[in-house]
């Protein structure tokens, strides 16, 4: 059933970091497009190298769906008289549709009786006859984040398109788009294989590619070529001596640098090697997407790897004039790492002053001296909780938040911005700082992408969270709050990089208190117009406390519990993930039910009224009177075990409490005729549901009503 | 080949694929996108082919001569195609060839590099040109200049020269480069490199050169208010060659800088602004040649 379409849409040099985005947005527009056009699909695989887009669309129908549309007119007894004969408005609608009312039917529609109407089927046309209007709309639905234009064509596409191809089985699917028509002509290597060549069935399209074009279409299969190149390296030729360090992010960009590639061993001279190792590597990788390696000892080695697009370095000619490239980067590393050897922190620290941390906020050193007093203030926020019995890091923490942007300043992070906190990591050293310190000012900008490592140390944590709350709050002062899928300055990442190292921490605190006195800082140094204090501080929060909502959904966990947890007003991280986890588990080895349905009852009677203090001596019968000593004896208990976040033990306090409640509802009457008793028990009942939302809001929860 | 060689090599074959061939613009700057040839005529529905060296400079690129290839001062030749042909590549792949680089047994590569100029407005995507890892050429289509949206879009292909020297006569340095069969690159410029050097970093006075910049854009205001565009146009340059200058002396705040930037960017934004007007006024001649 159904033929393979190829489509190719060749382009000059594609950049790797819009390669994801354009096979992605192919897939979804084709995908969107065939259905649209009732066409049928078993699947759409995409591809891309660096010269061109493919989608290759499995098992695609070669008769398009047919469509039923149901037309209706008047309703029955409109139709027809009382005879049985059609009606003006019968004939009418007839006419309207260019029939008699003899070729029309009776059609019921649901809820609303028989109508007069008339099927009528579109008959499917053949997918060839589609596919090139398909094809056409697809190709300019496509758009990028960068796009351009070229010559004095309209279109915009993130490279020149230079070809199409499009073939359906074994028939070329015609259309034109600016200069071009497609067809069945594909393009290989640039220089290895410069002519055209012609693909007449879609089957031929990968293997022609390759060995006629020099080309490897699937960009996995160039990464596995690659790595299988390497590992024959350092097996069979370096007998396991050396070792290439594969930097993802490199490999992926290298991957699609290629449209086939070839690993080559070059050297450097020795000289370079003094450098540290963090900076060496990177200066190895960053211009010129060098793979670094190192000896046995973990040391950099004077080896390197370059991956070539071509098949062979058949005269040696592309590793000596790499090898010449790299002395000469490797060079200009060493001068910018001398030159900041000249230089010391005071004098970075200065020049901090010179660097705009956000228009209308001030600068990078503002930001150092604000994060000092806000690690300050969450360290006192602390004392009772995470930090407790720890030694002070009070003074080292200081030190940390005044260094921990001034390598934004030296020549080496200008030159290699990757390097921000590693040079500032190294030079500390180097400048005899404690390594506590030292370490931090790497640590605090981690986590740099999701799933990166967190911070180690508590100074590493605090500085980090400091960090991240102080950019977001500022940038809500600034009215730059992201929305929908823009954010520019990425508060979003920097909002899970808080959840994660609060819960890494275990840091309790409420997010509102440090986000208020950061708010204080701001405003207190720079005077936004219009700004109100409070919104933002609120705002903040709940931005970030929907980050965290975010990282639960995506590990599959159930918001209903996080939602039941937030409704009481809880804004303290790492107690709504105790909170979280002390139900989740509850819900899993226990029944939630028996508090589940308790607090469904008691809130069914309480509604919205207003309430009042329980007067002992109206309660009358035994099981109010004991619901009531219940409360009064478990309020104390459950909040001395809120406070030591032993939520666990509250739950069993409540559910032991959820028998009581029961028993209150199936021995007494709520709806007393006397009208004192009936508010004092609706009082009670307000009592159990306050004593419930200490822990949580049970009736958000998803329970199986059964 | 030697470096006078490379430039004849390029000139023929540009000359050659339709290209008028100017000579160098006698003013400093930082490259040939400057020069009125490509800065203005890239601008409006003109069509407009040409090629030309360059002489530019850099001050804070400088190295007192001791860097191989980073250097305050280097020649650029510069082909402007506008509107950008279809086969633009194959056109600057034909030059590579042309000048004896074996396309075949080496690594030639487009490696994504998009250019701005935001003292001028400019923005172009495109790529650099890796000859096995040497960053050989700059290949750019313009989209913006002055702000104003660039149509039809024109090609800029900008060789660095010494590279492709060093290339063609495997030499790992400028300064080793045959210029002529008796002549080092190095004799022509080693010296005045090093003495360069030391004026941008150490030596320029900073109260001249922040002088000079308020007086430069001023006598912009004044020439351009007669629309003497071209006239206008070598005093941006100007402007943007002397705050280069006050960057390399660091002499300019990090604050600063955006501000100063910010000042050029609208002296070239209104410029190329009068130069848009100005030649509909005459009615594009240039359109008009390229019909007959």
């Amino acid at each position: 059933m159904g033929k393979d379409l190829l489509f190719e849409i060749g382009t000059e040099e594609l950049p790797p970091s819009c390669m994801e985005e354009g096979v992605t947005g192919l897939r979804k527009v084709l995908e969107n497009k065939l259905s649209e056009s009732r066409l049928e699909f078993k699947d759409i695989l995409t591809y891309v190298s660096p010269r061109r887009f493919v989608a290759i669309v499995k098992g695609l129908g070669e008769i398009q769906k047919s469509k039923e549309e149901i037309v209706t007119g008047p309703p029955k007894g409109i139709a027809f008289d009382k005879n049985g004969g059609p009606t003006k408005a019968a004939e009418g609608f007839a006419r309207s549709l260019n029939l008699k009312v003899s070729d029309l039917e009776e059609i019921e529609i649901k809820g609303k009786g028989l109508y007069l109407g008339k099927r009528i089927t579109e008959e499917g046309k053949k997918a060839k006859d589609l596919l090139g209007d398909i094809l056409k709309d697809t190709l300019l639905s496509m758009s990028f984040s960068k796009q351009m234009t070229w010559s004095d064509y309209d279109i915009k596409f993130v490279r020149p398109i230079r070809w199409i191809l499009a073939l359906y089985d074994n028939e070329i699917i015609r259309f034109n788009i600016i200069n071009l028509t497609s067809g069945n002509v594909t393009f290989g290597h640039r220089t290895l294989s410069p002519g055209a060549i012609i693909i007449k069935n879609t089957g031929d399209y990968f293997k022609f590619l390759k060995s006629k074009g020099a080309v490897i279409v699937d960009s996995a299969k160039r990464r596995e070529l690659i790595l299988k190149q390497i590992s024959k390296l350092e097996e069979k030729l370096w007998k396991g001596k050396y070792k290439v360090v594969l930097n993802e992010n490199l490999l992926k960009d290298v991957v699609n640098l290629v449209e086939i590639p070839n690993t080559i061993t070059g050297n450097f001279p020795r000289g370079f090697l003094y450098m540290p190792k963090e900076l060496l590597i990177e200066a190895i990788q960053y211009h010129q997407k060098y793979f670094a390696v190192l000896n046995k000892s973990g040391n950099v080695s004077t080896k390197f790897i370059i991956v070539q697009n071509g098949i062979k370095d058949t005269t040696g000619g592309v590793k000596k004039g790499n090898e010449r490239v790299l002395k000469a980067r490797l060079k200009d590393a060493t001068f910018f790492y001398e030159e900041d050897k000249k230089h010391d922190f005071n004098h970075w620290t200065e020049k901090l002053k010179e660097v705009i941390f956000f228009s209308g906020l001030g600068s990078m050193y503002d930001k150092a001296v604000r994060l000092k007093k806000l690690s300050i203030y969450l360290i006192d926020l602390l004392h009772g909780s995470g930090l407790k019995g720890r030694q002070d890091i009070s003074p080292d923490l200081v030190s940390a938040s005044l260094l921990c942007k001034c390598d934004l300043v030296t020549s080496m992070v200008v030159e290699f911005p990757a390097l921000q906190g590693i040079v500032g990591r190294q030079y500390a050293k180097e400048k005899g700082e404690k390594s506590a310190v030292a370490d931090s000012i790497f640590e605090h900008y981690l986590p740099r992408f999701a799933g990166d490592i967190l911070p180690s140390t508590d100074i590493g944590l605090i500085l980090s969270i400091a960090d991240r709350i102080d950019t977001i709050t500022g940038m809500f002062i600034a009215g730059k709050i992201p929305s929908g899928s823009a954010d520019p300055f990425a508060l979003r990442r920097k909002a899970s990089g808080v959840v994660l190292s609060i819960l890494k921490g275990k840091y309790d605190f409420e997010l509102a208190g440090l986000i208020g006195y950061n708010i204080k800082l701001y405003l207190e140094s720079f005077n936004p117009k219009d700004t109100d204090g409070s919104k933002i501080a609120s705002e903040v929060r709940d931005f970030i406390v929907a980050r965290f909502r975010f990282l639960l959904e995506k590990k599959g966990k159930r918001l209903d519990i996080l939602d039941a947890i937030l409704e009481p007003g809880c804004g303290s991280i790492m107690d709504i993930d105790l909170r979280y986890t002390a139900i989740e588990e509850f819900i899993i080895n226990r029944d939630i039910k028996k508090i589940y349905f308790p607090v469904i009852r008691c809130r069914n009677i309480i509604g919205k009224k207003e309430f009042g203090e329980v007067k002992e001596k109206l309660l009358v019968e035994e099981y109010e009177k004991k619901l009531f000593s219940s409360i009064e004896s478990k309020k104390s208990k459950i909040k001395d075990l809120v406070v030591k976040k032993d939520f666990t033990s509250v739950l069993i306090e409540l559910d032991k409490l959820g028998t009581v409640v029961d028993q209150f509802f199936d021995k007494v009457l709520v709806m007393d005729k006397d009208e004192k008793i009936k508010t004092n028990r609706i009082n009670l009942i307000k009592k159990a549901v306050d004593l419930y939302m200490t822990m949580a809001d049970f009736s958000r929860l998803i329970v199986d009503k059964r | 080949m030697n470096f006078q060689g490379i430039i004849f090599n390029l000139q023929k074959y540009w000359a050659k694929n339709n290209c008028i061939i100017k000579q160098p613009m006698d003013l400093e700057k930082g490259a040939g996108t400057f020069n009125p040839d490509t800065f203005l005529r890239c601008l409006g529905p003109e069509p407009w082919n040409v090629a030309y060296v360059e002489p530019s400079r850099r001050p804070t690129d400088g190295r007192y001569g001791q860097n191989p290839f980073r250097t305050q001062f280097f020649y650029q030749f510069q082909v402007l195609l506008k509107p950008s042909p279809d086969n633009v590549i194959d056109l600057y792949l034909g030059s590579l060839k042309n000048l004896g680089i074996d396309l075949i047994s080496h690594d030639i590569r487009f490696v994504e590099d998009d250019w701005q100029s935001p003292t001028i407005g400019a923005a172009g995507l495109g790529w650099e040109v890796w000859a096995d890892g040497m960053e050989v050429t700059q290949f750019t289509y313009f989209q913006q200049m002055g702000g104003f949206p660039l149509k039809p879009v024109s090609a800029e292909i900008t060789y660095g020269l010494e590279r492709i020297a060093m290339y063609l006569q495997d030499k790992d340095s400028f300064w080793d480069l045959s210029w002529s069969d008796s002549i080092s690159y190095g004799d022509l410029h080693l010296e005045s490199e090093k003495q360069w050097s030391v004026y941008n970093f150490e030596v320029a006075s900073i109260d001249m050169l922040l002088d000079l910049f308020e007086k430069y854009e001023k006598e912009f205001r004044k020439v351009m208010k007669k629309g003497l565009v071209f006239v206008g146009c070598e005093y941006v340059l100007k402007c943007s060659h002397v705050f280069n200058l006050l960057d390399a002396r660091e002499a300019i705040s990090v604050a600063e800088r955006t501000s100063y930037i910010s000042r050029v960017r609208d002296l070239a934004k209104v410029l190329c602004s009068a130069y848009l007007e100005q030649r509909e006024k005459m009615g594009y001649p240039l359109l008009k040649k390229d019909k007959k």
